[in-house]
């Protein structure tokens, strides 16, 4: 008996009113509690079940104008799943199989209504079980279709995830492949370079020393090819010396225990020559800092150093010759700066070389002589030269010295330019032209002397002859005669004279040759006096002579010349009933003669000056005494001739001696 | 007209040749001193009217002996002309520019040596009586 107290929604399809109640009481007998709609044709049917909620269907098989079947079908049509129970009066076998077949849920026949409410119940229970089944199927579908949407979204993100990962990867290999690229081409062009070094050889040792790189500079310095030379020890570029004092291993421990070694060595090359060669050797260290081996770099310095050596040969000759120069050489920068100045140039300057380096010489070094206001800056010819590449010099200069003296000078410069002619500076060599200008001086003075000495007696004869040509002497014998006697020692003085002067010009330019021979002092010191002793008598001097045989060798003519003219100075200074005392001895490796007067004495100042041309004691004496004033510059030239000497002591208002001394010995 | 003329010469020979040109070829009156010291001395005392000097003398040379003269209140105002064998330019522009009136070289022509002094100091007359001797 079915215990169902739940209402049950009933939709019954029935025509007969009798067989419909006769259902509801069935059921009511049953105890089940129902709610029935009855409808009768196809589109009442319809309705119901679309606007409807019914917990069963119940259909009449043989309906007018339609069927249970067709009212089932109806329904699954829209879409009803309504479980559908068929009550007929009677069907067939066939026809129960096939409702049932179709989806009917059960068939009760009228005739046995009793069965209706274990049907319906059983139905429902089914359509219960089917929709808890659905259910469970939806709800497992659902289930299954978010595990699965959940697994495709976690595949998708890890799909995802992977994708990025790919692509992290994939930039990460083409960017570790680029790395390798760039890497693999600047070890490359590493090699290249180190490849095309040609003035180095560039080489790798391994921890020990082998030779693991060799570059093609390595192979046109050590004469080596790197199939020759790879895995050999860097020993064999070492001298046998060097190996034998254990250079290779000390250079390589070095480098390692000081991080660098720079140095020469003699290197050897392939065929056995060898050459100086600068290295430098460094350690190569991996990252945990174990030694890896040694890059050594080399060069071939031999024609460096032969370079280095010439040009501080040169250097060094450069500042010898500035050291030794005499004249005064100094360097300008173009703003007229003393960049160098050699030691003759600083001391003319009375300073030391560092003083004036780095200083302006504008101050030092005058264009012009003081009492001209020593320069102009305006147009310093120093400055000249520094700006317009002239190439001035001055004979008229002066160094202001630096005790407050000055110093006449003459310089040249020579400016320095550059291939584009501009100006670097300027080189000035100076001089101290002091000597010179004494010597131009004295020769002007000497000029100036001969030139009266000669004309004087020119004058005399000119105007002599002038007079007599006239004829207005002729009238007075006396007049006439003492013209042409004043005509005529003036002739044999401008004739003593030019003798003079030709005889010492030959003999101090070496032009008169010296005939030397064996001669007897004494004798010739006695021949002269006895040349002269006659003329002496007869101013009442008397010449007496002391005399020593010393044999020496010399002209006995310009000995004898010597004596003579000192014998004639004696007696022309002399006064009258006194005696020249002649004397001759031998001293040492010398002969030495003396001619002693008691004369007016020379004057201290002038004892160093009389053997001079035209310095005599007196002015006068030329006129006075007859001379021409080169008596004693001859005899001076005449003894030196004879690597003599010749001097004088005098005590003025006593007299006077005068000594020349000539080797016995001709000296080789 | 006669001049007096003051010669200062050490040289005993110019001395002599000098003093007969001028007697006897310009008809001058001629007084000599054979030094400097001498010359100023004389030319204070003689009033000259002109003055020949040497300039190479022993002890005071023309130069000093000019500059003398100039001094001399009796003496600064005669003309002097130096006669000397220093002939070169920078000689004679200097002697000019001591004050000397002009100078005449060593060896002088005797026929032209009054004329010379006469044209130097201005003497119109006596250059008339030179030409005259030369004639």
């Amino acid at each position: 008996m079915p215990t169902q107290t739940k209402t049950i929604n009933i939709l019954m399809i029935e025509n007969d009113p009798v067989d419909a109640e006769l259902c509801l009481l069935a059921l009511k007998k049953a105890g089940m509690n129902v709610c029935t709609e009855i409808v009768q044709r196809p589109e009442e049917f319809q309705s119901k079940i679309a606007g409807g909620a019914y917990d069963l269907i119940l259909a009449d098989y043989n309906l007018s104008g339609w069927t249970g079947l067709d009212a089932f079908e109806t329904s699954r049509r829209h879409g009803c799943e309504i479980p559908f129970i068929l009550v007929t009066g009677a069907v067939g076998e066939e026809a129960a199989v096939e409702c049932i077949k179709r989806g009917i849920a059960d068939y009760i026949l009228k005739d046995r209504l009793a069965r209706l409410p274990y049907a319906m119940e059983r139905t429902i229970e089914e359509k219960a079980l089917r929709d808890e089944r659905a259910r469970a199927e939806k709800l497992a579908r659902e289930k299954e279709k978010q595990l699965n949407e959940e697994l495709e979204m976690r595949v998708i993100e890890r799909t995802a995830q992977l994708e990025a990962a790919n692509r992290d990867l994939q930039m990460e290999v083409a960017e570790r492949k680029r790395a390798e690229k760039i890497l693999r081409e600047s070890q490359e062009r590493f090699w290249l370079l180190v490849d095309g070094v040609k003035d180095y050889a560039i080489t790798m040792l391994d921890p020990q020393g082998r030779v693991v790189s060799w570059n093609s500079g390595a192979e046109r310095i050590q004469g080596y090819r790197a199939e020759e030379i790879m895995g050999r020890h860097s020993s064999c570029f070492y001298t046998s010396e060097a190996i034998e004092r254990g250079q290779p291993g000390a250079d390589l421990w070095r480098t390692a225990a000081e991080g660098r070694l720079e140095g020469e060595r003699v290197s050897v090359r392939k065929d056995g020559s060898t050459f100086l060669a600068e290295i430098v050797l460094t350690p190569l260290h991996d990252a945990t800092g174990r030694l890896r081996g040694f890059s050594k770099v080399c060069r071939d310095i031999t024609a460096q150093r032969r370079a280095q050596e010439a040009l501080a040969r040169l250097r060094l000759q450069q500042q010898l010759i500035l050291n030794s120069a005499g004249d005064g050489i100094f360097g300008l920068d173009p703003s007229g700066i003393c960049t160098f100045i050699n030691p003759a140039g600083a001391r003319m300057a009375g300073y030391e070389p560092e003083e004036l380096t780095g200083k302006s010489l504008r101050n030092i070094l005058l264009s012009r002589p003081p009492e001209d206001g020593g320069r102009s800056e305006r147009s310093c010819p120093i400055q000249a030269a520094l700006t317009e590449a002239q190439e001035p010099h001055s004979d008229t200069a002066t160094v202001a010295r630096k005790d407050g003296t000055f110093l006449a000078v003459e310089y040249i410069v020579t400016p320095i330019l550059n291939g584009a002619r501009q100006s670097l500076g300027a080189v000035v060599v100076f001089r101290d032209i002091t000597a010179r200008r004494a010597v131009e001086s004295m020769k002007n003075e000497f000029v100036s002397v001969v030139s009266h000495e000669v004309r004087t007696p020119l004058t005399a004869i000119r105007a002599v002859l002038g007079l007599l040509a006239t004829g207005n002497l002729c009238h007075e014998a006396g007049k006439c005669q003492s013209m042409i006697k004043v005509g005529m020692e003036n002739t044999e003085r401008l004739a003593r004279l030019v003798s003079d002067i030709l005889d010492l010009e030959r003999m101090e330019s070496g032009k008169v040759h010296i005939e030397k021979k064996r001669c007897d002092a004494s004798a010739l010191l006695e021949q002269s006096v006895g040349l002269m002793r006659a003329g002496a008598a007869t101013q009442g001097i008397t010449i007496s002579a002391r005399t020593q045989p010393v044999l020496f060798d010399a002209d006995p003519d310009r000995i004898t010349q010597v004596l003579i003219n000192l014998l004639n100075n004696a007696i022309k200074f002399s006064p009258s009933e006194s005696t020249i005392q002649a004397a001759v001895e031998q001293c040492g490796e010398e002969v030495v003669f003396q001619i002693t007067d008691s004369g007016r004495g020379i004057p201290a100042d002038k004892l160093s000056l009389i053997f001079e041309r035209f310095q005599q004691v007196d002015a006068g004496d030329s006129r006075e005494k007859g001379g021409t004033g080169l008596g004693l510059a001859i005899c001076r030239a005449i003894v030196e001739q004879h690597q003599g000497r010749i001097w004088v002591e005098s005590t003025p208002g006593q007299g006077s001696t005068f000594f020349f001394s000539l080797p016995v010995r001709e000296s080789v | 007209m006669s001049r007096k003329i003051l010669l200062i010469d050490d040289e005993p020979a110019i001395v002599e040749v000098t003093r007969a040109t001028l007697e006897i070829l310009a008809g001058w009156a001629v007084i000599a001193a054979s030094s400097g010291s001498e010359g100023v001395a004389l030319a204070a005392a003689e009033q000259p009217d002109a003055i020949l000097l040497d300039v190479m003398m022993p002890d005071m040379d023309g130069p000093r002996t000019l500059k003398d003269l100039q001094a001399g209140a009796r003496t600064g105002d005669i003309p002097v002309v130096f006669l000397t064998a220093k002939v070169q330019a920078a000689d004679i522009r200097r002697f000019r520019n001591l004050g000397a009136a002009g100078v005449i070289a060593k060896p002088f022509d005797p026929l032209r040596l009054a004329s010379e002094v006469s044209s130097i100091l201005g003497w119109k007359t006596e250059r008339g009586k030179s030409a005259e001797v030369e004639g």
